[in-house]
């Protein structure tokens, strides 16, 4: 194998791992950390990716529009909570029925404000060549990126008071209470949290997915694949998973075919499931 | 009793059948053809509904079956149908082909031990892997006999519902299709109806309510779920088997994210738990979306995603439950509550306590060194216990000394670290709890454990059913049971409608009722008065004439008057071991129970 | 300070607690005992706020708070140490301490933190540890801390001696006597282990099938064996 084709490799397996993080840290933190099966996950993301199409169409920077669209799916999370979540905690099946309502309706009021019609935004910044090879430059921010929302990630929830309150909330809430916790406002905000960072997974997705109203269907399951098998750890868990499933699925695809690619990174997640029934991070000592 | 209602269950079930086929040849084509697939999903609807309504699974799973059962009728159909002139062999195949696929799920998901999140989870999982499988067979290389897989677009040229005939297949329209659905799911859904009721139906309900009591009466709890996935695979394949036959074609979008969660919506709609429920649910859901269609428009998926949300909101039970409820009220007028009996306990007015029928013989208990290691606390840390067959053995000690560890292994909720344990000369160290409940153990946890939903009569019947596997035996027993714990009465009522007096008495009659020939009991006095506590030595010095009887017990009041040997625990070993009086008289064990370090110390 | 009248509480529709009657002056140290299953957790949970009352009034200090929240009785300086101890399990010793202090909103929470590590070095030696990394005696020398971060006026302790070495033991009595003597905190203990509790505690109620039956100097326990007899199942 020639250099250049090592770095071309290596480069579409990181990603194939970047995506998968941006698609599930959201849910990680919305399923994996508060145990909220959230159908709409998907329209989160086409949301955060609609939004952004919105911003760059106003004229702002690409950027600037995607941080936008991040925050104000977080506004929508918090609302989403106020008015539907904070009534079915513990209700598994109700919980799964009521956001698979709200993925249905969200669907349909992007169809109404957007229309059906695939859109996008260009790809911003251009390509680098390696040896024989060229290389998309966003693909390297998104993998900067996937990085940089792990970070966040990671200073909110072990730097911040919320955070740390939100940890405590999520690991006894009982106990929580008892120590002057008012859960309902922490589950309000780490709901709105997870959404934000759907949102910013949307953004990221915009330039380089079809932007329609039905796309969040094509990457809620593997999302939800990923934080299973990441299992209770937020940011270990599903940085881990994510890196195992993206490498399997980018490693298959180049040798095979991307169908093969989707089907064994569901295989070996069904198998991995069988082994460590509590996913990766289930027996992890400290679980963020 | 349940002949009765076994008889009825047929009644309405050939009423609606009538009803169904003469509305099924009455109405007009086009309304034919619609309500055909409203039937059609109403039993994938059904099959959901015994999957999760009664046997407690979250199961994305019931569409991926669907649609295995419409590929298994296609493929089966136009290979076959051609020689065979009829295509009833390919909807069996469609069945069979999904329970087999179910099974091999199944026993991949029980046997493993998945949480039930996970089971949600992983079924959807393996539905969206069928859906990019089936969607990338558009090579013709990928085909079965004559049927081309066909990508995208799915199986073309699905042969119609055909019967054989005396001069060629006979075909059915419209109208005979949609009579031969509503024919296969009213019979279906008495049979589940009747299924329910009987005693597979009634421990499937029991490991719904309360798993690990299920597992501790002695039923192998991963192979009734089996079982239940396995007939709701089958009849989601007979579903799917005919959705081919009704549209001739069969497509992976059956395999997709919105039919796996429609299902789930149907039942949700109809209420999880009643047959009638499903069929409802399907007519609401798809009547409202295609009303809407006709004229709302784009706003369909608006208002049926409001309706869904109002629906979980609003009716968290479902429609029929809701409804049901609301008429009951209406109809019938609120039942004086009877005064709750505080404290029925047995008492020389009723009978003798049932003796047990069968024939095994009390066994000693034996541990050997057990060690328990939870994370890095040692709860146990080498204690041997060696108790004679047919007596009374109590286990004391202050909290966190190990006694309740040492049940829980006797039980085997979990597996020792290092030791054995042995029952008689059996060794019993690897077995479940299940196995060594058919082994003739009888359990009593210190926390309620019965059936909360089920009948008081349900919960000892249960208990009693295991050991003969003789419907009618178990039920005469548990009349008897019900009767010397002066409960009769409320037999009919849901044990969680009894008071907490009587939830005691309850699970003391459920050992009884299972025939044990070792009796452990987990602070069986715990939250009782004086009186109660009484009764309960009585109880366990009858149970004691012919079986072992172990006794956790941190009173040691009771320990007295029930007067049997003790062996105390202190820091995961076995401290002392004596009479109570003996015992009592040692300073040193006092010391330990009542943390005193020495006596010169109190009075400080 | 604490004084409860005809509380009825317990788990569904089942009353644990029997039109029970309590009274804890300011500055008294309290044990609470009586048998398994006499309702002695259910108590403090129910002056938490963890379980909801069914009948009956709680005030502390003057004020009703027979409907607030566990976390608004925390706030206004109540505070909990339960049984088995409840640490936070994925967060480092530091960070359970830390967040008693964000949870109830206390403002100089860095100098309680200061004398929280000073009265209890073992926890500065340990910061950085996860909860769960713990023995069963730090642990419950943590839960004390973290109680003291709320800065109460009121400790509510449920059986702290429980599955604990007896060295350790007689450091945490210690431990709270001295909460008590020096920083005036009122403290409400449920026990088994009789030593402790009377080492611990001034004043005793014996509890019974949901009701505090005797009241009386704590000392005398040790002594009549018919109340042990009766009472306690010793």
């Amino acid at each position: 194998m020639h250099g250049d084709q090592l770095v071309n490799f290596a480069a579409s397996l990181l990603t194939s791992v970047a995506l998968l993080v941006v698609i599930s840290l959201g849910l990680a933190v919305i399923f994996g950390m508060m145990g909220v099966i959230n159908l709409a996950h998907g329209e989160f993301l086409m949301l955060g990716a609609f939004f952004t199409l919105s911003g760059v169409r106003a004229g702002l920077n690409v950027w600037l529009a995607m941080i936008a669209a991040a925050l104000a799916v977080g506004l929508v999370g918090l609302a989403v909570e106020r008015l539907l979540i904070q009534f079915l905690y513990g209700r598994l099946a109700a919980t799964m029925l009521a956001t698979w309502g709200l993925s249905l309706i969200l669907v349909q009021v992007v169809v109404l404000a957007y229309g059906p019609a695939t859109q996008g935004i260009p790809t911003p910044l251009g390509a680098v060549r390696v040896g024989r090879y060229s290389l998309s430059e966003y693909n390297l921010v998104l993998i900067g990126a996937a990085l940089l929302l792990l970070a966040v990630v990671f200073l909110v929830f072990t730097r911040t008071r919320y955070g740390t309150m939100a940890r405590a909330a999520t690991q006894l809430p009982d106990m929580a209470g008892a120590v002057g916790i008012n859960a309902r406002r922490v589950n309000m905000l780490t709901f709105g949290f997870g959404a934000a960072l759907a949102g910013a997974g949307g953004a990221l997705l915009a330039p380089v997915a079809g932007v329609v109203p039905s796309m969040g269907q094509a990457y809620v399951g593997r999302a939800f694949m990923t934080v299973v098998v990441g299992g209770p750890g937020v940011l270990t868990g599903t940085a881990t998973a994510a890196g195992l499933l993206g490498s399997v699925d980018s490693l298959v695809s180049n040798v095979f075919s991307s169908f093969l690619g989707t089907a064994s990174l569901l295989l070996v997640a069904i198998v991995l499931l069988r082994l460590l029934p509590t996913g990766i991070s289930g027996r992890w000592r400290r679980q963020l | 009793m349940t002949q009765r209602r076994t008889r009825s269950e047929l009644g309405v079930g050939a009423l609606l059948l009538i009803l169904g086929v003469a509305l099924s040849t009455a109405v007009p084509d086009y309304r034919a053809q619609e309500w055909a697939l409203w039937v059609i999903y109403g039993l994938l609807a059904l099959s959901f509904t015994f999957v999760w309504g009664h046997a407690g699974i979250f199961s994305f799973g019931q569409a991926a079956f669907f649609g295995i059962g419409g590929y298994a009728y296609g493929i089966t159909g136009i290979d076959l149908s051609g020689r065979t002139n009829e295509t009833l062999t390919a909807l069996v195949a469609a069945a069979c082909v999904a329970a087999i696929v179910a099974a091999a799920l199944g026993y991949f998901i029980f046997y493993g031990n998945v949480g039930d999140v996970y089971v949600a989870i992983i079924t959807l999982a393996v539905t969206l892997v069928l859906l990019t499988v089936m969607s990338s067979t558009a090579d013709p290389k990928y085909h079965v006999g004559a049927a081309a897989l066909g990508g995208y677009n799915g199986l073309v040229g699905v042969p119609p519902l055909m019967l054989p005939g005396a001069d060629g297949p006979v075909l059915l329209g419209s109208n005979a299709l949609l009579a031969g659905c509503v024919i296969l799911a009213v019979a279906v859904a008495v049979l589940l109806s009747i299924l329910r009721r009987r005693p597979f139906g009634r421990i499937v309900a029991g490991v719904r309510e309360n798993e690990l009591r299920t597992s501790l009466l002695g039923y192998d709890v991963r192979r009734y779920k089996l079982a239940s996935f396995v007939i709701g695979g089958a009849v989601a394949g007979l579903a799917g088997g005919l959705y081919a036959a009704w549209g001739l074609f069969i497509n992976p979008a059956v395999f997709g994210l919105q039919q796996a969660a429609l299902v789930a919506i149907w039942v949700l709609v109809g209420g999880r738990d009643s047959i009638l429920g499903a069929f409802v649910g399907v007519a609401f859901v798809q009547g409202l979306s295609s009303t809407l269609g006709g004229s709302g428009g784009s706003a369909t998926p608006i208002v049926l995603g409001a309706v869904l949300i109002a629906v979980v909101l609003v009716l968290p039970r479902g429609m029929v439950p809701s409804a049901t409820a609301l008429l009951r009220r209406f109809l019938a007028p609120p039942r004086s509550s009877p005064e709750p009996a505080t404290a029925a306990a047995p008492d020389a007015l009723r009978p003798e306590m049932p003796t047990r029928a069968n024939t095994m013989a009390p066994q000693s208990i034996e541990a050997v060194d057990l060690h328990k290691t939870f994370g890095g606390v040692q709860a146990l840390r080498g204690a041997s216990l060696s108790l004679p067959a047919q007596s009374v053995h109590c286990l004391i000690g202050p909290n966190g000394a190990g006694k309740s560890t040492c049940f829980n292994l006797l039980a085997g909720r979990y597996g020792p670290t290092k030791g054995r344990v042995r029952m008689g000369t059996t060794d019993i160290t690897r077995l479940r709890p299940d196995q060594r409940a058919r082994l003739g153990m009888g359990i009593k946890l210190q926390v309620p454990s019965f059936y909360a939903t089920l009948t008081a009569y349900e919960n000892v019947w249960l208990a009693g059913y295991v050991r003969h596997r003789d419907a009618r035996a178990a039920g005469e027993r548990a009349h008897a049971v019900l009767a010397w714990l002066g409960l009769t009465a409320r037999a009919g009522e849901d044990a969680g409608s009894l008071s907490h007096g009587e939830h005691q008495w309850l699970e003391i009659g459920m050992v009884v009722a299972g025939e044990p020939v070792v009796v452990l009991l987990d602070e069986p006095t715990a939250g009782m008065g004086r009186e109660e506590t009484l009764r309960t030595v009585d109880l366990i010095r009858a149970l004691a004439v012919d079986a072992t009887v172990v006794v956790v017990e941190h009173d040691m009041e009771f320990v007295r008057v029930l007067d049997a040997p003790v062996t105390m625990f202190h820091e995961g070993r076995v401290f002392a071991s004596g009479s109570i009086s003996e015992l009592r008289a040692d300073e040193q064990v006092l010391d330990i129970y009542l943390g005193r370090t020495s006596t010169a110390d109190v009075a400080g | 300070m604490l004084r409860a009248e005809g509380l009825r509480a317990g788990y569904g529709t089942t009353p644990v607690l029997q039109d029970l009657d309590l009274s804890v002056a300011a500055g008294e140290r309290v044990a609470v005992l009586g048998r398994n299953g006499a309702g002695k957790t259910t108590l403090l949970k129910t002056l938490m706020g963890q379980l909801p009352l069914m009948a009956g009034t709680v005030t502390f200090d003057g004020q009703d708070v027979s409907r607030l929240p566990a976390h608004a009785r925390a706030r206004l300086g109540i505070a909990y140490v339960p049984q088995g101890r409840q640490i936070f399990p994925g967060l480092s010793v530091l960070d359970n301490l830390r967040v008693a202090a964000y949870g109830t909103g206390r403002k100089d929470w860095k100098t309680t933190l200061r004398e929280v590590l000073d009265q209890f070095p073992v926890l500065r030696e340990k910061a950085d540890l996860a909860g769960a990394g713990l023995s069963g005696g730090q642990q419950q020398i943590l839960a004390l801390g973290r109680a003291l971060m709320t800065r109460p006026r009121l400790l509510l302790l449920d059986e702290p001696s429980e599955g604990i070495q007896p060295s350790v033991v007689s450091t945490i009595a210690a431990h709270v006597r001295d909460v008590n003597e020096r920083q005036g905190i009122t403290v409400v203990l449920v026990e088994q282990n009789l030593e402790f509790a009377v080492r611990v505690a001034s004043h005793a109620k014996v509890m019974d099938k949901g009701r505090i039956v005797r009241d009386l100097p704590s000392a005398e326990i040790l002594a009549d064996r018919q109340l042990q007899h009766e009472y306690m199942g010793v």
